[in-house]
């Protein structure tokens, strides 16, 4: 007897292959583990599913659950076959009404799925084919594998914006302020010019003897760290002496130390980056600020001898970081980006750190993925690294060319002349880098020099060498040099540092993009070293690591998009909702509940005339759909570009619903991004529907 | 003379009688020359991981400060640190093992050798007592920073070290000492 007469199926079922189908499934990008293949059995009838489901044997079933969830799944997932074979796309269940539960417990369970109207109503029944779940409806809605992509790994493109900081009132603070060191920018002037009494110790020298003689320490002592003539490796060192000083001083527990920088930080695209070397001052202070809060403040004013007024305020609103722009206050955030659509590279690539374990990733990628000719792979053993001769063969077996050459990118002479001998690169990947982790107390200049050289000399080079305006400059650099990882003051310091380059490079008309990665999984790559705890602590800071395939995909992203620094990361939701650096504390997810009014559009529309009113309600929802998403602002969102490309996933598709429906006093369904997927589409539905309640 | 160890890359230099007489000129009046051989290790560079090291012997006929105590205290501990740790910074000048001595002249050294040589943070700890007269010691170079000189400070080298002492009896302590050469040669 056959299960189709066993199960009293009509005639002219027709049955499925269950491993063709969870093949299918996979294809698109719906990869089942082994406890949520559940099906068992499927005949399909047409549009009709017949299917038997069963837990896998280590699930328990009995008393745990009312139904299963790997049950439950097992038999929504017989309402996708139908759509298998569609070309629209993968299916899947998005809304489910008309739940009831019959019966608990059950352990396998028959199913038939009926599609109808408003969408497809499911049967489960026991063997003794008594009812144990009836749903009303389940719609499916039809998913792209980059959608299920961005909404399962939260791999992300972030970027910094800096926010206004509301300036608090002026002449509160009546501390005791001091100025350390030269004044190689005019802050004593600025300070004079608002009548700020300051004491003035040329040294710590001159601080220790006055300390030493009574005077009382002073609350805020003010220490200028841009200066023309210091190389990058000076003031990053001159920084690390004086943080280490102040930790190490009982007497300066109290003091805030005020670091200040003129051009080290750019708050906006085209901003002049007067002190890109001060950038790295910046970034070993982020991490020193990490490991001792409320120690140390940086500012970056634009104009110094016209400050005072500014730098009052900065120290008086307590943020740790500032930027000063036309007198008024800035601080910096991550926001999110929505990611471009990806640039392919061509010809010629050169790559540093070609050999390592992220250049070797990204060289195969430029080859299988890009249409990248020929790529020069430059480090120090070259030829002689581990595993060259095999990357070698592999990216030629793959039909391209490939040079692996033995070049320290750090040595000026040695690059020039490695750079001479091959055909003018559209493209340069500067991967090299080294970690030397150590608390910012015990890092000693060796240890910074060890990290700064390799990524910052060898940046430097390549910046002097590569000025071929159409020549891609990217370099990778970590998202540690704007959080300011614990533990990693130097490596903070030199990708900072990378970051302002970049900047710098775009300025001057020339190329340049940063990534400041997140954590990588790859082994042998620069995580590999860390320990479980380490990665649990860097987990809790709202990362976690990309896999090979996110990062590279971000890496295509991120090269296409017109920005001198992103950050590719994986976002960890759980981890962003705890204590976090202060500049990730606008990506913790938005919170339903959250700020939108009631029918703030409607009334909004009322006061327009008619010929503005679609470009309001155009602008209201990409700034609904900006705040949902955690980008900084409308202009992020392009008014043509889906939704679920930009990493609105069914949370945020829910959250964008109900502050639609509060700001129109719409009842708006719960597919709705999904039947109007753009935001220009969406913001015609809504107009519609506001004209259609008027009339 | 240098020896070098096949397995280990480790550089053994015997003691340098000649070198050892020079740095102990200072104790000579004062008759607390204590240190009475050091054999000097380099294994790797102890900037970047490696250990410079020194195994050596001691005598104290008497203490030259003090009546018989009867066992070793934390004075003859510092005075037997400075002594290892002078000969170390010597001989390290003169075979150029580590940045910066081996920048260094051994003149440049003699002149610094006690008025710039500033012990910032010193640690003992002694688990059991020592009683004889003479006894073992070992210094090493945890690590080694070299700061330059700037508006806000001097040129500065910092170095961080462990010592031990122990003898035939059981006796044993140890420390952990930081030591500052201020003024150091700007070669």
């Amino acid at each position: 007897m056959s299960h189709a007469e066993q199960h009293g199926l009509p005639d002219g079922v027709r049955k499925v292959d269950i491993d063709h189908l969870y093949g299918r499934l996979a294809d698109r990008g719906l990869q089942y583990g082994p406890a949520f293949r559940g099906l068992r059995a499927v005949w399909s009838h047409g549009e009709e599913v017949y299917a038997e489901a069963e837990l896998a044997g280590a699930n328990g079933g009995d008393g745990d659950y009312h139904l299963h969830p790997a049950l439950f799944d097992a038999a929504l997932q017989s309402a996708l076959v139908p759509g298998l074979d569609s070309e629209s796309g993968t299916f899947l269940p998005f809304a489910l009404r008309g739940v009831r539960l019959h019966r608990a417990g059950a352990r396998a369970v028959n199913v038939h799925a009926v599609p109808g109207d408003g969408g497809v109503s499911l049967a489960l029944t026991g063997d003794d084919g008594e009812p144990v779940v009836t749903v009303g409806s389940l719609v499916t809605r039809s998913v792209t594998p980059d959608q299920l992509d961005a909404a399962g790994q939260r791999a992300q493109l972030l970027r910094v914006a800096w926010k206004p900081v509301v300036q608090p009132p002026a002449a509160a603070d009546q501390r005791h302020w001091a100025f350390l060191g030269t004044d190689h920018i005019g802050l004593t002037g600025a300070l004079k010019t608002i009548r700020r009494p300051f004491d003035a110790y040329p040294s710590l020298r001159a601080l220790d003897a006055a300390l030493r003689k009574g005077a009382p320490a002073p609350d805020v002592i003010v220490v200028s760290c841009t200066d023309e003539d210091s190389p990058v490796h000076s003031v990053a060192q001159r920084a690390l002496m004086l943080v280490q000083e102040w930790l190490a001083d009982p007497r300066l527990a109290a003091s805030r130390l005020v670091l200040v920088s003129s051009g080290a930080v750019a708050t906006r695209p085209q901003e002049v980056l007067s002190d890109v070397p001060g950038a790295a001052v910046w970034g070993l202070l982020r991490s020193a600020q990490t490991e001792h809060p409320d120690r140390f403040t940086l500012v970056d004013i634009d104009d110094p001898g016209d400050s005072g007024r500014a730098l009052a305020a900065a120290v008086a609103s307590g943020e740790p970081q500032l930027a000063v722009r036309h007198g008024a206050l800035f601080r910096p955030r991550l926001v999110r980006r929505p990611p471009p659509r990806p640039a392919t590279l061509t010809g010629t690539v050169v790559l540093t750190g070609g050999t390592g374990a992220l250049g070797r990733l990204v060289a195969r990628h430029l080859v299988t993925r890009h249409e990248v000719e020929h790529l020069v792979l430059l480090s120090r053993r070259g030829p002689a690294a581990p595993g060259a001769a095999e990357l070698t063969a592999e990216l030629t077996a793959l039909g391209a060319r490939v040079d692996v050459l033995a070049c320290d990118a750090a040595d000026r002479p040695s690059l020039e002349r490695t750079l001479a001998d091959i055909p003018a690169p559209s493209a340069v990947i500067h991967t090299a880098g080294v970690l030397a982790d150590a608390v910012i107390g015990t890092l000693t200049p060796r240890r910074l020099d060890k990290v700064l050289t390799p990524k910052v000399d060898a940046a430097l080079h390549l910046h002097d060498l590569i000025r071929d305006p159409e020549c891609a400059f990217v370099v990778f650099s970590s998202v540690a040099g704007l959080v300011g990882t614990a533990g990693q003051a130097n490596y903070a310091a030199a990708n900072a540092f990378l970051d302002a380059l970049a900047h710098h490079r775009r300025t001057l008309g020339l190329r340049g993009v940063s990534l400041a990665w997140g954590l990588w999984e790859s082994e042998g790559g620069m995580g590999s070293e860390l320990s479980t705890a380490e990665l649990t602590r860097i987990r809790r800071t709202g990362f976690a690591p990309l896999g090979p395939e996110q990062g590279l995909a971000l890496f295509d992203a991120a090269i296409a998009a017109d920005e001198a620094v992103l950050a590719p990361v994986r976002l960890n939701d759980a981890g962003l909702t705890g204590d976090v650096p202060p500049v990730l504390a606008d990506l913790a997810p938005a919170r339903p509940g959250g700020q939108a009014a009631t029918d703030t559009l409607r009334s909004r529309l009322a006061d327009l005339p008619e010929a503005e009113r679609d470009a309001a309600a155009l602008e209201f929802v990409r700034a609904a759909a900006a705040a949902v998403l955690g980008f900084d602002g409308a202009d992020d969102v392009d008014p043509d570009r889906e939704f679920g490309a930009v990493g609105l996933d069914s949370m945020g598709n829910l959250e964008l619903s109900r502050r639609l429906s509060a700001a129109t006093g719409l009842r708006l369904s719960v597919t709705l991004t999904f039947d109007h997927p753009t935001p220009a589409g969406l913001a015609s539905h809504l107009r519609l529907l506001l004209q259609e309640g008027a009339s | 003379m240098t020896e070098l160890l096949h397995d280990t890359a480790q550089r053994v230099h015997p003691t340098d009688e000649e070198l050892l007489r020079r740095v102990l000129t200072p104790y000579r009046a004062k008759r607390c020359e204590y240190l009475t051989s050091a054999e000097v290790t380099l294994e790797g560079d102890p900037g970047d991981g490696g250990r410079l090291t020194a195994a050596c012997s001691f005598y104290i006929p008497e203490s030259c400060y003090i009546d018989d105590t009867g066992h070793f205290n934390s004075v003859e501990f510092n005075i037997c640190f400075n002594q290892m740790a002078y000969y170390l910074m010597a001989k390290a000048v003169k075979e150029s093992l580590i940045e910066p001595f081996s920048r260094w002249t051994l003149d440049q050294f003699w002149q610094r050798q006690l008025a710039d040589i500033l012990i910032t943070d010193f640690k003992s700890a002694f688990r059991s007592a020592m009683s004889g007269r003479h006894f073992k010691g070992r210094i090493e170079v945890v690590d080694i920073a070299e700061w330059d000189a700037n508006d806000l400070r001097d040129a500065l080298v910092m170095l961080r070290t462990r010592a031990q002492y122990w003898d035939e009896h059981g006796g044993e302590s140890h420390g952990e000492i930081s030591a500052a050469i201020t003024n150091p040669p700007q070669n």
